[in-house]
């Protein structure tokens, strides 16, 4: 009686009934389951199962979840347009796309842009030159880089039209034109489209090779971008020939989203090529997203460099820059230029140039 | 009210493409252009199937719902048609149709293609009805005779059937019972929705 | 003055943009077509012919 009252010893029985359930359960669940492994580990069963259990579908029903799934098949007909597959599901998808959130989102997005940037001109109104202009000028780009810039950013226009004119041209301008109308404009968008497309390609590449050095980024954006750009107030941050924005505009707007709108771009105007229709509606999808991020990002690149900034044009238009502009937005290239020995050229001194330039070619003796 | 539909019994189709060549030579579609194709699947393997794919006249059309200048209209009887006046080529319809009914004239460089040319039904077009204009663009109109799509008339096993969606349906559905085994609509429930 | 002027510019661009937006710009149904008129696409064409074309398909497509 009092052995079986002994503390130690009826811990002891208890702990050994604990451990012997527990052995049991596991057990009883591990011991099974090394049929698996044996299944898995000995050859034995390897033959004999491929052969009761594998292939034991019925071919019929395989080959309508073939032709399903968009499978393809034998066809004896021949055109470009002809394809083997029974049901392609890509399309479909496609369409859900293009005509769901690509249409919605892509309209509000470019209405958002212009509203932002008419709010912000409302609000901010233009970025005037700090203590006017000087009435002396620099060399910001020469001549066949402005060429450059303006033959892409026509080209870009005519085909951002053209593009949305076939993206929303069903909503926004048959209610307007009518049918018969809008499908002869459509008709000339797409084919102006088409063929300034490939033109287009090869401006945005030479622009990528040709001003990627003044693109690339280092501290100093850094520090732009700590002060906003100075895009509200009056504290200009320091900038090289390009700015912290404009760097962004180039790597994000004309390599990023330009490469790959050229690239889809390209799938969907040749298809002589052979690609699959599947391709192309991937390639359509892509190509009308990064292009309308584009366009959106272009209405900003546009207004900084007309409405938004007094004095910024005509770098572009006539190639050269009040130098009080040069200080203000772009100091550093300003200094740089000064230093390289680069003189500021009054509006008469650059009259006088232009008309004894023009008396030495009529024949006058110099010198 | 009628809803017109095609149906291919793939446990008949013997793959005498007579159906391509009869809607060749009614509506003399262009070299290149097939409006109908047969297309054969695991071709000399067990399970051998063949079925002849046009456009099924779909319900809710993915090609009508994506094309840029609204060219395609739909018969009160479920026929789905296309104005070539305002067809502009641009490919479109041909990403979107799960059939791949759509064709073009051409395929060149600068995705010029000419006007979409595909299945009418027999039915022509937004033309006169036996106009000449019609029968150059988008060949017969037999519907319009009371007649109904060739390929379907003359073939000959009856494994295309075409017309009014409950005979066809009904003429199915006998033989399915005779002959026992699944029905297999190929196509309808992507063309005429989940319930076909 | 500027700064009013724009206002009532971006006042007005952002109406005239709003009524793209109202309800009776059809974006796309299912088998509505608006454009060229077609005779024989109509309900009176096809509730015409549906008689002919039953009898047609009745006679030439069941299996006898």
């Amino acid at each position: 009686m009092s052995s079986s009252n002994d503390p130690i010893r009826r811990q002891r029985r208890w702990r050994a009934t604990f451990w012997s359930v527990i052995a049991i359960i596991v057990l009883s669940m591990a011991l099974p389951s090394l049929g698996y492994v044996l299944a898995q580990t000995s050859g034995a069963y390897g033959e004999q199962r491929a052969f009761t259990e594998d292939r034991a579908t019925n071919p019929r029903s395989d080959m309508w979840r073939d032709a399903r799934e968009g499978g393809g098949g034998f066809t004896t007909q021949t055109g470009p347009y002809v394809t083997n597959t029974m049901i392609s599901n890509v399309g479909e998808n496609w369409r859900q796309i293009r005509m769901g959130p690509l249409i919605t989102y892509g309209g509000w997005l470019l209405i958002g842009c212009v509203i932002a940037i008419a709010l912000f001109f409302a609000l901010t109104g233009r970025k005037r030159i700090e203590g006017g202009r000087s009435g002396m000028t620099v060399v910001r780009w020469r001549g066949y880089e402005r060429f450059l810039h303006w033959f892409t950013a026509i080209s870009f226009i005519i085909l951002a039209i053209t593009g949305l004119s076939l993206l929303f041209g069903r909503h926004v301008l048959i209610p307007i034109f009518g049918h018969q109308g809008f499908a002869a404009y459509a008709q000339v968008a797409m084919n102006v489209h088409n063929f300034l497309g490939p033109a287009f390609s090869v401006g945005v590449l030479a622009m990528i090779v040709l001003w990627m050095k003044h693109n690339i980024p280092n501290r100093t954006d850094v520090e732009w971008f700590k002060q906003g750009g100075g895009i509200v107030g009056k504290k200009h941050p320091s900038a090289g020939k390009m700015n912290g924005g404009e760097k962004v505009w180039f790597w994000l707007g004309v390599f990023a989203l330009g490469l790959i709108t050229i690239v889809t771009g390209f799938v969907l105007d040749f298809p002589n090529f052979g690609q699959t229709r599947e391709t192309m509606a991937i390639a359509q999808t892509v190509h009308a997203i990064a292009a309308l991020l584009w366009i959106g990002f272009f209405f900003g690149h546009a207004y900084i460099g007309t409405l938004g900034t007094q004095g910024a044009l005509e770098g572009m238009t006539r190639g050269r820059v009040d130098t009080n502009w040069a200080k203000q937005h772009h100091d550093l290239w300003y200094e740089e230029l000064i230093a390289n020995g680069e003189q500021p050229v009054s509006e008469e001194e650059l009259k006088r140039r232009k008309e004894g330039q023009g008396a030495g070619t009529a024949g006058q003796p110099s010198h | 009210m009628a809803r017109m539909k095609f149906l291919c019994d793939a446990e008949r189709c013997i793959e005498c493409q007579a159906c391509v060549t009869a809607c060749k030579n009614e509506h003399e579609v262009p070299w290149g252009v097939n409006r109908r194709r047969v297309i054969v699947m695991n071709d000399g393997r067990p399970g051998e199937k063949s079925v002849s794919v046009a456009c099924m006249h779909c319900t809710d059309a993915p090609c009508a719902a994506v094309c840029p200048v609204d060219c395609f209209y739909t018969t009160a009887d479920g026929i789905v048609l296309h104005d070539k006046d305002l067809c502009i080529g641009c490919g479109y319809c041909f990403y979107a149709c799960p059939f791949g009914a759509p064709q073009y004239p051409q395929q060149t460089a600068f995705g010029v293609r000419g006007k979409m040319d595909k299945c009418t039904f027999c039915a022509g077009g937004p033309e006169t009805a036996h106009s000449q204009a019609e029968l150059t663009k988008y060949g017969t109109n037999r519907v319009a005779e009371g007649k109904l799509p060739l390929c379907a008339e003359m073939c000959a096993t009856k494994a295309l059937l075409a017309g009014d969606g409950d005979i066809v349906a009904d003429i199915f559905r006998k033989r399915v019972m005779r002959r026992g085994g699944r029905p297999q609509t190929w196509g309808w429930q992507a063309a005429y929705g989940q319930d076909a | 003055m500027p700064k009013k002027l724009a206002l009532a510019f971006l006042a007005a661009g952002s109406l005239s943009l709003l009524v793209a937006c109202g309800s009776d710009v059809t974006i796309y149904e299912a088998g509505v077509y608006k454009g060229k008129h077609d005779e024989t696409a109509t309900e009176e064409a096809a509730q015409r012919r549906s008689g002919e074309l039953r009898d047609r398909a009745q006679s030439g497509m069941t299996d006898r």
